[in-house]
């Protein structure tokens, strides 16, 4: 054993890496300047993808206007402190037709998230914290629906889903369109994947967040299954669809239905005027509607009643999903325990009662990916 | 010979193991202490610790500092066991909040060390792998190192700066905004 000295260099990497996982993101970079094995420690695959794993989950807000902040989940409160601890996220595009507007958040998928601009024309995957952005080749197609970004297990390749316009115009509002599958980084051209094109409404049918289950995507909101009791799941690595049915809610019509995870499986929560369901799929692969038992009926605590969405958390706890009332209250609640872990009411500060949740999920990751590196970065 | 939680009953009617530190001291502790070491462990579930633990990277006046982690925290691990999500802990958290508190106080106390030390208690928290203990030692040291520049951290620390003029000044202009 090295004698007993404050040297740093007494510590081998191992203790160096345990040391520095415990940094904020710019603290980390910093430490890649001290020396070279700092460097060497910080810049390796392993040690970002293990820092990002650590990096706490946040829920992404917006507003006022539309700036996007975040709000650390484990440490929400009913109190002003977590608005006060917001972090404004460094959303400054400066690539080609730069400065310009920037639409819509579309999705959040860990340390990325993924925008459109100029109604949907163009897209770009950013990394808030590493400023770095990626703008992904224009489509030749007259529109896209995007379906979600998400890792191709085998490659560890950032691909997009997409539902996009075939050449058929059918009469009546409705175009057919097909999922295409984008990698990021790789070739600029998309493949078709999938059945053949569905006729499907572009402006009333946009695809909503994912949930991930099984290494599979799964969406009970998409154009493929609206006015169905079909929930539509991908397979990312065989790139096979596959539907399966909805529980036998109790009034499809009404009702608001989420995906989430719970007690281990796929879960779909149905919320119908303050009066929440539960139900559980118990045996993921078969197609039969007997599969999901009904685990729980509450009805939700004040002022949760008009929260409509609910959306997983697991990570925080087994059983736990984050919901929202219409006036922007958060709340997370553990479906074991039937009652409400944490809530804050968005924008009670600072006289910003135009801050609202955008649903998506967020943590910190300096890991690097190649489609950022053939772009740059901005300042 | 320094013992350490032989005269609670509790632990005497327990399995003892005796610790033998790189300076040939002999430390006798619960199984239950001796067990928040992961590397102690599996030599256990081995049976390998007939007639004492070497630990030849540990001198005797770290692994008494180290023991006293573990006799402290050995009854707080019990009361974790079980819970599987960190809301259940929060729950367990009000139940026992006294006792954590208490715990909390210790950890602030057991950190007031030179750095030299510290760095002790880090290696042989790593070697022995006591994730609690190595938690909290890290944590110490990450502290001091998070609002710091390069140079500073440098000389905190006394490292050497190995690194060309131009690969330093390469990994500044990289992510130039860290360094503002």
């Amino acid at each position: 054993m090295a004698a007993s000295t404050d040297q740093a260099e007494r510590l081998n990497d191992d203790v160096v890496a345990e040391i520095l996982l415990r940094l904020p993101p710019a603290a980390v970079l910093r430490s890649g300047a001290v020396c070279r094995a700092w460097r060497r420690i910080t810049a390796s695959p392993a040690f970002l993808a293990a820092h990002a794993r650590r990096r706490p989950l946040e829920l992404i807000i917006k507003g006022p206007g539309c700036a996007l902040s975040t709000i650390p989940l484990a440490t929400l409160g009913d109190d002003v402190d977590t608005m006060r601890r917001r972090r404004r996220l460094r959303l400054r595009w400066c690539g080609p037709g730069g400065g310009g507007y920037l639409g819509g958040l579309l999705g959040a998928y860990d340390g990325l998230l993924l925008f459109e601009r100029d109604s949907g024309c163009d897209h770009l995957v950013c990394n808030p914290v590493t400023r770095q952005w990626a703008l992904l080749p224009r489509t030749p197609s007259l529109w896209i629906r995007v379906c979600g970004l998400y890792v191709h297990a085998p490659s560890a390749e950032h691909r997009l889903l997409y539902l996009q316009n075939d050449d058929g115009n059918v009469p009546g509002g409705t175009w057919t369109a097909t999922h295409r599958v984008l990698s990021l980084g790789g070739a600029a051209v998309a493949r078709r994947i999938g059945p053949p094109a569905a006729a499907i409404e572009i402006y009333s049918q946009m695809p909503g967040a994912y949930l991930s289950h099984r290494g599979n995507l799964h969406w009970v909101r998409h154009p493929w299954v609206v006015d169905t009791d079909k929930i539509l799941a991908f397979d990312p690595v065989a790139e096979t669809f596959r539907l399966i049915p909805r529980p036998p809610t109790r009034d499809q019509e009404r009702e608001w239905v989420s995906l989430v995870k719970a007690h281990g499986s796929l879960a779909v929560t149905a919320i119908l005027h303050g009066s929440m369901d539960l139900w559980v799929l118990e045996d993921y692969d078969s197609d039969d509607s007997s599969s999901w038992t009904h685990r729980l009926r509450v009805d939700l605590p004040s002022p949760l009643e008009s929260a409509k969405r609910a959306v997983s958390v697991d990570v925080l706890g087994q059983n736990v999903i984050l919901l929202e009332n219409e006036h922007h209250v958060v709340a997370l609640y553990s479906l074991t325990e039937k009652k409400v872990l944490k809530q804050v009411e968005l924008g009670r500060d600072i006289e910003n009662y135009t801050t609202r949740s955008t649903s998506f999920l967020f943590r910190d990751s300096l890991e690097r990916h190649a489609f950022f590196d053939l772009q740059g970065t901005t300042s | 010979m320094a013992s350490a939680g032989s005269g609670d009953e509790k632990a005497a009617a327990a399995a003892m193991i005796t610790l033998i530190s790189s300076d040939n001291e002999k430390f006798e502790v619960t199984e239950a202490t001796a067990t928040l070491s992961q590397t102690i462990r599996h030599m256990i579930e081995d049976g390998c610790t007939d007639g004492g633990v070497p630990l030849p990277n540990v001198t005797s006046k770290i692994l008494a500092r180290v023991i006293e982690y573990c006799k402290k925290h050995a009854t707080a691990a019990a009361g974790e066991e079980g819970s599987s999500s960190s809301f259940s802990d929060a729950a367990f958290l009000e139940v026992d909040r006294a006792f954590l508190e208490e715990l909390e106080e210790f950890d602030d106390a057991f950190l007031e060390v030179d750095r030299a030390t510290l760095f002790d208690l880090i290696l042989a928290a790593n070697y022995l792998d006591i994730k609690g203990l190595l938690n909290l030692t890290c944590q110490k040291v990450a502290d001091s190192v998070k609002g710091k520049t390069p140079e500073q951290i440098r000389e905190m620390y006394n490292i050497v700066n190995d690194l060309t003029p131009e690969e330093e000044a390469e990994i500044r202009r990289e992510t130039q905004w860290a360094f503002e």
